[in-house]
């Protein structure tokens, strides 16, 4: 079952949005719950405090009290990456791009601009997105560093150092293939005795020749037979 | 014996109550709160049996000390701070309510019969002053402002003074004895002593003199960069308007160069709504890095959540290595944004009781040896030195938090008030 909460302090957008919630529940025949707040108050922090269940956030950026719908998104994200922020709003696109990057924001919605359609739109994609929100975390001497596992591409070892190659970066550590691969869910399999991939994100494997293709169009030629049976398993 | 117990144990829960209250922290184990209370009273109840009663206080204040620390996490400067003001409000209720009983004649009414009573009275006045003072906004607010003004005293003067408290005082003492060549010795040694002391701190006012100028400097530069931005702004829009002018009587081509003009002179660096309400010094700055970058896809959006100035706050020294630490991470910052898709920068001020944070996030793409990062040499630059970061972690009044988040690389420097 999955939780909404609601921060709106337009009683019609609120109960725009209570109906299309209800439409949603019966067209994808789906139990829900929602709970309504018309501003940032103790409750609402209550909810945020509670991270038992995962929630979708929808909310208004201009609030009833001093505290913004961008403070809170800020308080939910204290200690909640997992949740859904959606912001029904009429803010500037800049502005939409800083925090939809920096806050993992899903989507802005322009308030009188097709509301139902997109916020109808964005529920069902997050109903059906493939919840995946594991994280592989290393301590390096002075920064701390955590990569979502999906975006993980392959690992390779480079002289006495390893290679994470995530989507649009590199990392070296000194941790050996071994126990990276023990931090690592079960996606990720030895390809090679210097490597290590992400299986999802393959789409191309040849055995004979030795290569695999990533979805983002990467050949990467470390693919061993002896490791088949384990990756095709 | 039992009363002076319960009328201690109630003295010290209102000291921590009061301190809980100055400091805006809050005590969270109220289990360890009655057990260490608990073992109080049993010790008070030995002490008084076996130890004289001048060790008794010292140990009672060690005590709710120690207690005070575990309870409410405080660092010792804090501690130290709050029990010294603790001590002088005790104080002060107690000479008080002397004064009171010596005016109102009490003092010659007290017989051995009735003379824990009126001991006790003073310390029954002392926690209701202590739980007054913990509720009341006016005391709290008085005992914040002190606080930041103890913190911005140097300690050499502090003990500039205390020495040459002790010299006079020794040398009024030892007048008598002038003729003794130990008493002339000792005299000699205070004085060398105060005067090297002297000189330090002569030294370190002149430093805090000089950095105070850069200080100001900073300010005025920052003046400077806010009215350039205006300026910059009423040029750029008079340039377009007067371009659209001569657009209205040019021949085609004319029409097309001025076009690009305004296409051109329309979207150089878009600064932040809020950039005004930057603290003073470090908007120069931001401004500075940001120009001199000059990336028109730059999306850049701070988040000032300061209650205070913050060159009020911090002292010139903290101040300056603010703007050094600053300068460093943005600089990586701007960098590495660029070369990424997204370039996004994300500056956020946050204060608290004790700290102010500069958070710089930002988006990038490329390699790093999260081994060496921050370590001497090591640059993820194309033309860098890897002293940056480095100059950063060995500062001692700073600390500087670095973490990436797939994308996103999370720098936060933190400065005690």
């Amino acid at each position: 079952m999955i939780k909404f909460i609601v921060v709106e302090d337009n009683k019609t957008i609120q109960e725009k949005i209570k109906k299309l919630l209800v439409k949603i529940s019966i067209s994808l025949n789906q139990d829900y719950e929602a709970k309504y707040f018309e501003k940032y108050n103790k409750e609402l922090q209550q909810e945020i405090n509670d991270q038992t269940q995962r929630k979708v956030y929808i909310m208004d950026i201009e609030l009833e009290n001093s505290i913004s719908g961008i403070e809170v998104a800020q308080k939910i994200r204290e200690n909640d990456w997992d949740s859904e922020i959606i912001f029904v709003t009429s803010h500037d696109k800049m502005f939409e791009t800083v925090h939809r990057n920096i806050l993992e924001v899903f989507d802005f919605i322009e308030k009188f601009l097709d509301m139902d359609k997109r916020l109808e739109e964005d529920i069902l994609k997050i109903i059906n997105k493939k919840y995946d929100k594991k994280i592989l975390k290393i301590n390096g001497n002075n920064v701390e560093l955590e990569l979502h596992m999906k975006n993980i591409l392959y690992i390779e070892k480079e002289d006495k150092k390893c290679i994470i190659h995530a989507c649009d970066n590199e990392f070296k550590t000194s941790l050996t293939l071994e126990k990276l691969l023990e931090l690592l869910d079960e996606r990720f399999v030895r390809t090679h005795k210097s490597c290590i991939a992400n299986k999802d994100r393959m789409v191309e494997r040849n055995y004979s020749k030795g290569y695999f293709i990533l979805d983002t169009g990467e050949k990467v030629e470390l693919l061993s037979k002896k490791y088949k049976k384990e990756i095709e398993k | 014996m039992i009363l002076e117990i319960i009328i201690l144990t109630l003295l010290q829960i209102s000291m921590i109550v009061a301190v809980e209250a100055f400091s805006d922290q809050k005590i969270k184990n109220i289990k360890l709160l009655i057990i260490s209370i608990i073992i109080y009273d049993l010790l008070y109840y030995y002490l008084l049996k076996y130890i004289p009663a001048e060790l008794n206080t010292i140990v009672s204040i060690l005590y709710t000390t120690i207690l005070i620390k575990i309870l409410l996490k405080l660092n010792n400067k804090n501690l130290l701070f709050y029990m010294i003001i603790i001590w002088i409000l005790g104080i002060m209720v107690d000479i008080g309510t002397m004064l009171a009983m010596n005016f109102t004649n009490v003092t010659s009414r007290i017989t051995d019969l009735n003379k824990d009573f009126f001991k006790s009275i003073s310390t029954i006045i002392m926690i209701t002053f202590y739980f007054v003072c913990a509720h009341s906004k006016y005391i709290k607010s008085k005992i914040l402002k002190l606080k930041r003004f103890t913190q911005k005293i140097n300690i050499s003067y502090y003990v500039f003074i205390a020495l040459l408290i002790i010299y006079f005082t020794l040398g009024a003492v030892c007048l008598n004895e002038m003729n003794n060549i130990e008493s002339i010795i000792f005299i000699l040694f205070i004085a060398i002593t105060c005067f090297i002391i002297f000189i330090i701190f002569i030294v370190q006012q002149f430093q805090i003199i000089s950095l105070k100028e850069s200080v100001h400097l900073l300010d005025k530069n920052s003046e400077f960069y806010i009215k350039l931005i205006d300026e910059y702004r009423i040029l750029k829009h008079n340039l377009i308007g007067n371009l659209n002018g001569v657009k209205t009587v040019g021949n085609k081509k004319t029409k097309i160069l001025i076009d690009d003009l305004i296409k051109e002179y329309s979207s150089i660096l878009k600064l932040p709504k809020n950039f005004k309400e930057i603290p003073t010094g470090i908007s120069g700055l931001i401004y500075e890095k940001i120009y001199s970058t000059n990336n028109k896809e730059l999306k850049i959006k701070i988040e000032n959540k300061l209650k205070h100035n913050i060159i009020e706050v911090l002292t010139a020294r903290k101040y300056n290595l603010i703007c050094e630490a600053l300068s460093v991470t943005l600089d990586n910052a701007l960098e590495a944004t660029i070369k990424s898709k997204e370039k996004i920068i994300y500056l956020e001020f946050i204060e608290d009781e004790e700290n102010i944070y500069f958070k710089i996030i930002n988006t990038f793409t490329g390699n790093i040896d999260i081994d060496k990062l921050g370590t001497k040499n090591y640059t993820s630059k194309k033309y860098g030195h890897g002293l940056g970061l480095f100059s950063i972690l060995i500062k001692k009044d700073i600390t500087l938090a670095t973490s990436i988040k797939d994308n996103k690389f999370i720098n936060v420097v933190t400065v005690q008030k």
